[in-house]
């Protein structure tokens, strides 16, 4: 997601969309696709990996990329997503958990007699749950990213910079205003510049899990909720 | 701003976020939608919008509104806020409406920037992004009135 031609950009308004013009691009269309299905859903599929019964499988990171290899480059599986109907998430969670269903079998023909042992033993949290945790994060995490090449590349770094002095620094405006040397009519526009570019990130990144424009604010609050 | 400021910042790392930093940044993506004060915005952005403003300012309860001199006390901004109301719950058609609101808002913001006192039984977080976004739409000098004053409290 880091070159500015590969951004979902805002006119796709569905992740099908978006993977359908993606892949009529062959195989550059495909990786830019896998990239974004990596860098977006790998941290919290390891955080649900990490809260399930099936942990003692392997290492996370291993799990995750055999999964993303055996599923990201077949022909058919962004096809199978849209029939379904289902989110993007939910469709790759499925995913993992049959990966990881065939990974146990695949431990228990080599002979791994702990296994059915290990995987009796208790989780402490709802992975589905923690799963969302992770989700949500990685969403602000990516939508920063990407607000803030968007406000570099258009010469509103400073813009960027105060919305995060004050957005994560804490700083009060009054002293983001003292700080950067302009008015506060300057700062409010700065303020509402570097917030709309990232409020733009934020949303299409929901959007590109395949909901509707109408649904991402509930999703948002559902977010939020799971979040406190 | 100086050169530590400038480093601690390029430190800041979406990485980093906690839960807490993560719900905040999710309100930010929230639609505000069907807000009175878009309406305003709306109508400021119109052609006459400047023409506008002026006479809503105008027709306001005191010279105040347009001129922004001689502050007005406790009182005086208690007055005016209820006539503000009165104008936007009676006004039997938009402008006179949105000119209640916009004299409604100077007033509030006046109890900011005068007072240190949120004259409104709104959230401090909301009256500051509804005062944020409309100095965006204002002209010289009100847009740093009202920046000011959205910026008192947050």
């Amino acid at each position: 997601m880091s070159n500015a031609a590969d951004k979902p950009d805002a006119f796709p308004k569905t992740m099908g969309t978006w993977i359908d013009r993606q892949l009529q691009e062959g195989t550059l269309g495909r990786d830019v696709v896998n990239r974004h299905i990596m860098s977006v859903y790998a941290h919290p599929l390891k955080v649900y990996f990490l809260g399930s019964s099936m942990r003692t499988l392997g290492e996370p990171d291993d799990m995750v990329d055999g999964f993303f290899a055996s599923r990201l480059q077949k022909e058919s599986y962004f096809d199978q997503w849209k029939e379904s109907g289902l989110r993007l998430r939910r469709w790759l969670m499925n995913g993992f958990l049959f990966h990881l269903k065939e990974e146990i079998r695949r431990q228990k023909r080599h002979g791994d007699s702990s296994l059915d042992q290990e995987l009796d033993s208790p989780v402490d949290a709802s992975p589905d749950l923690d799963f969302d945790r992770a989700w949500a994060m990685s969403m602000v995490q990516g939508a920063w990213k990407d607000a803030a090449s968007s406000c570099e590349e258009e010469g509103f770094g400073n813009h960027w910079q105060l919305f995060i002095r004050h957005h994560v620094d804490g700083l009060p405006y009054k002293l983001c205003v003292e700080e950067f040397d302009v008015s506060p009519s300057q700062a409010a526009v700065m303020v509402r510049t570097a917030t709309g570019r990232f409020k733009d990130a934020l949303r299409m990144r929901i959007l590109l899990d395949g909901l509707h424009e109408d649904d991402v604010d509930g999703e948002l609050l559902r977010l939020m909720e799971i979040m406190q | 701003m100086n050169t530590t400021d400038r480093d601690s910042m390029e430190k800041s790392d979406p990485g980093s976020l906690d839960g807490n930093s993560v719900t905040n940044f999710l309100q930010l993506g929230i639609e505000q939608k069907n807000r009175p004060v878009d309406r305003l915005i709306e109508r400021l952005k119109e052609a006459d919008g400047e023409s506008w403003l002026q006479s809503a300012l105008e027709d306001s309860p005191s010279s105040w509104f347009l001129s922004l001199e001689e502050s007005p006390d406790a009182a005086e901004l208690e007055e005016f806020k209820q006539q503000a109301k009165v104008t936007f719950a009676e006004a039997d058609e938009a402008n006179t409406r949105l000119a209640g609101l916009l004299q409604y808002l100077f007033v509030i913001a006046a109890g900011l920037n005068y007072q240190g006192a949120l004259l409104s039984s709104q959230p401090a977080s909301e009256i500051s992004a509804t005062l944020l976004d409309l100095a965006v739409a204002l002209p010289a000098p009100w847009n740093d009135f009202i920046a000011e004053a959205a910026m008192s409290s947050t």
